[in-house]
Formats: C-alpha cells, sequence, structure tokens
C-alpha cells in the first residue's frame, strides 16, 4: 500500500469518528444501566437521602423533587480543596440565586464536627445568602455512601495519613430533574464556573 | 567557538543574576528581610495557606481574613505564631471587617516552619513586618 492510500484511509476514518461523535447528545445521562423485565434501559439514579441543612431544616431527596441540583462533598476545616471548590460554587449560586427550579447541595464529610451552627456561620461567610444552597450535615455512614458507588460515584475517604484525615474529590455532580447524573464538573479550577452555569441552564429548559 | 560558547555563557550567568536580583524581598534600607526564611515561608504559605487566604493575601468574602496590610497580622506576629499552630476559634476584626469562623490548628508545622512563614507573611503583599526564628516562635508558644 502506499503512502496515498494511507492518508484516503486516515481521512476516512477521521471523517467517520467526527460524524459519530457529531451525533453524541450533550450531556448524556451518566452512571450505570440495567434492563427491566420488558427491555427498557433503566438509568441510574440519586438514592433517597435525608439530612439536615445550616438552618435546621431537614433537606431530603423531595426537597430536590423535579428540580436541577448540584451536589458537592467538602467538610469546612478543609484546607486543601475544599475552599477552592466552594468559593468557586459561590459564583455559580450567585448566578441562580432566588432561582427555586435549582438546588445546590454541600455535604459535609466532617459531620460530627460540622453541626449545623458551624455549618451556619461557615455559610455566612460566604457573602452569598441564597435560600436554594444547602450546607448539609448528618449520619456519616449515609453520606459516604451516597458519595461513593452507587451514589454520586465520587470518591470520599477517611485517610488518617493526610493533613486533615479525609480525602476526597473535588469535583460537583451535576443532576436533572429525573434525578440522574448528567456532568462533573471540577470546581477546583474556575476555569470550569462558566461551563457548569451552561450546563444548568441547559438541563433547566430540558423538558 | 571556544570564545561563543564563554561570551554565551558569561551572557546567560548576568541574566541569571539580574534576574535574582530583581525579585522584590520587601527590604527597606532599614530592614532587610532574611531571604532563605523569606523563600521557605514562601514555598509553606502556598501549601498549607494559600488555599483559604488566597496566594495573593487578600483572604475571601468574610470566611477567610486577609493577611495583605492586615492591622490584625501586623499588630502582633507572636498572636500570629499561636494562631498557625493551635488555630483560632473566636471573633477577630482585621481592618474593622468581622470574621468570627474558626481556623484550624496546624499541629504538624514545625517551629522553624512557622518561623519561615511569618516572616513571609509579615513581609509580603506590601507588609513590613519581622525577621522570626526559632526561638522567636518557641518563646511565643510558652507565652501562651
Amino acid at each position: 500500500m502506499n503512502s496515498s492510500h494511507n492518508y484516503f484511509l486516515l481521512l476516512i476514518s477521521c471523517a467517520f469518528i467526527f460524524g459519530c461523535s457529531s451525533k453524541t447528545e450533550y450531556l448524556p445521562i451518566m452512571g450505570p444501566r440495567d434492563l427491566s423485565a420488558s427491555g427498557d434501559t433503566i438509568f441510574h439514579e440519586i438514592p433517597s437521602f435525608s439530612f439536615e441543612d445550616q438552618n435546621e431544616k431537614i433537606v431530603s431527596n423531595e426537597l430536590v423533587k423535579n428540580k436541577v441540583y448540584c451536589s458537592n462533598f467538602f467538610f469546612t476545616t478543609c484546607r486543601s480543596i475544599c475552599p477552592k471548590m466552594n468559593k468557586n460554587l459561590a459564583e455559580v449560586v450567585k448566578e441562580f440565586k432566588g432561582d427555586d427550579r435549582i438546588s445546590f447541595l454541600s455535604h459535609s464529610l466532617d459531620p460530627a464536627n460540622d453541626s449545623p451552627e458551624i455549618l451556619s456561620a461557615y455559610a455566612g461567610g460566604f457573602g452569598v445568602d441564597a435560600e436554594n444552597w444547602h450546607f448539609l450535615t448528618g449520619s456519616e455512614k449515609e453520606i459516604y455512601t451516597l458519595a461513593g458507588v452507587g451514589g454520586y460515584f465520587v470518591s470520599a475517604l477517611r485517610d488518617e495519613a493526610s493533613i486533615d484525615g479525609i480525602d476526597h474529590s473535588g469535583k460537583v455532580a451535576l443532576v436533572d430533574k429525573n434525578g440522574r447524573i448528567r456532568a462533573y464538573h471540577d470546581l477546583t479550577d474556575s476555569a470550569n464556573i462558566d461551563e457548569l452555569i451552561k450546563d444548568i441552564r441547559f438541563l433547566l429548559d430540558e423538558k | 567557538m571556544k570564545n561563543k560558547l564563554l561570551l554565551g555563557s558569561t551572557v546567560l550567568l548576568l541574566a541569571l543574576l539580574s534576574s535574582c536580583s530583581s525579585e522584590s524581598d520587601n527590604s527597606s534600607d532599614t530592614f532587610i528581610v532574611n531571604r532563605t526564611s523569606y523563600f521557605e515561608g514562601k514555598k509553606l504559605y502556598t501549601t498549607h495557606c494559600s488555599s483559604c487566604h488566597q496566594e495573593n493575601g487578600q483572604g475571601y468574602a468574610s470566611l477567610y481574613p486577609p493577611l495583605a496590610n492586615s492591622d490584625y497580622l501586623l499588630a502582633d506576629p507572636e498572636r500570629s505564631v499561636r494562631i498557625i499552630k493551635l488555630g483560632l476559634d473566636e471573633k477577630i476584626l482585621v481592618n474593622a471587617k468581622a470574621y468570627k469562623f474558626k481556623m484550624p490548628a496546624n499541629g504538624h508545622l514545625n517551629n522553624e516552619e512557622i518561623a519561615h512563614l511569618v516572616t513571609y507573611i509579615t513581609n509580603s503583599w506590601g507588609n513590613q513586618g519581622v525577621n522570626m526564628n526559632t526561638a522567636d516562635v518557641k518563646k511565643a508558644l510558652l507565652s501562651d
């Protein structure tokens, strides 16, 4: 085979690959899938939960029913990624302040220490004062289970070797009105703020 | 060839020297900052402090107070030694603004590292502060 032949084949392959990717749906449903008895696809949904927020209000899956929501995991005494992640999330929250079609759920990975009172002081420090941003505390086991496999699929574990004692992901999960994960954004990098805002708008407009 | 090489390395050496000396150490005529301590402190700051207090020392919202031009910091650098090591859980006023969120203790930092840090933060971003050494840190921690 000569080199022009090779070149032609390469062009064809590229066209094929781009042709396929252009048909890819924007923000596809993520997570494991299953088949029902009748052969329908069963998509992964965020399991039910119940926590308490910084105002001692119960926040459960009922609150986010038919809503778009963003979830992340942090703790108030974290000195590494949480300050950056939540500072950047605050910029996103400001964009949707007063919009009750969306909620922001920031779960504490150190719930024994992060009481509603401490979370209230922490939340107040951002100066955002948005009713739809909930800082959650509750059963540690329930929070870590929800973060992991079968929940949000983000890493979170107690690690005594690390300075703050907890290793976890800086990703924010974006969930649609049906409780399905549609995207993850690494908010330890402020460059991703605009992308998250754009994706939230996309899901809010989705039927 | 040899001459060209020699000329090349001289130019490179001069460039390196001038770039080093152009790095500001915030020293004035009467106060010379310990450069080794300052640059060690800068590295430690990036690792342990900058997530909250920001790389430019400006702090963030009402959550993390500023260190740059902070009256609270500059009024009592020894107090900051204790805050770094032991944390702080009380409302403070920094440049007339209240901050009440708790700062965690940094018990893992040793006295030498804290000395470098305080030298760095009190002599950066326009601050003019102190040269802190390990003995000063020890003394500050004992006087708590």
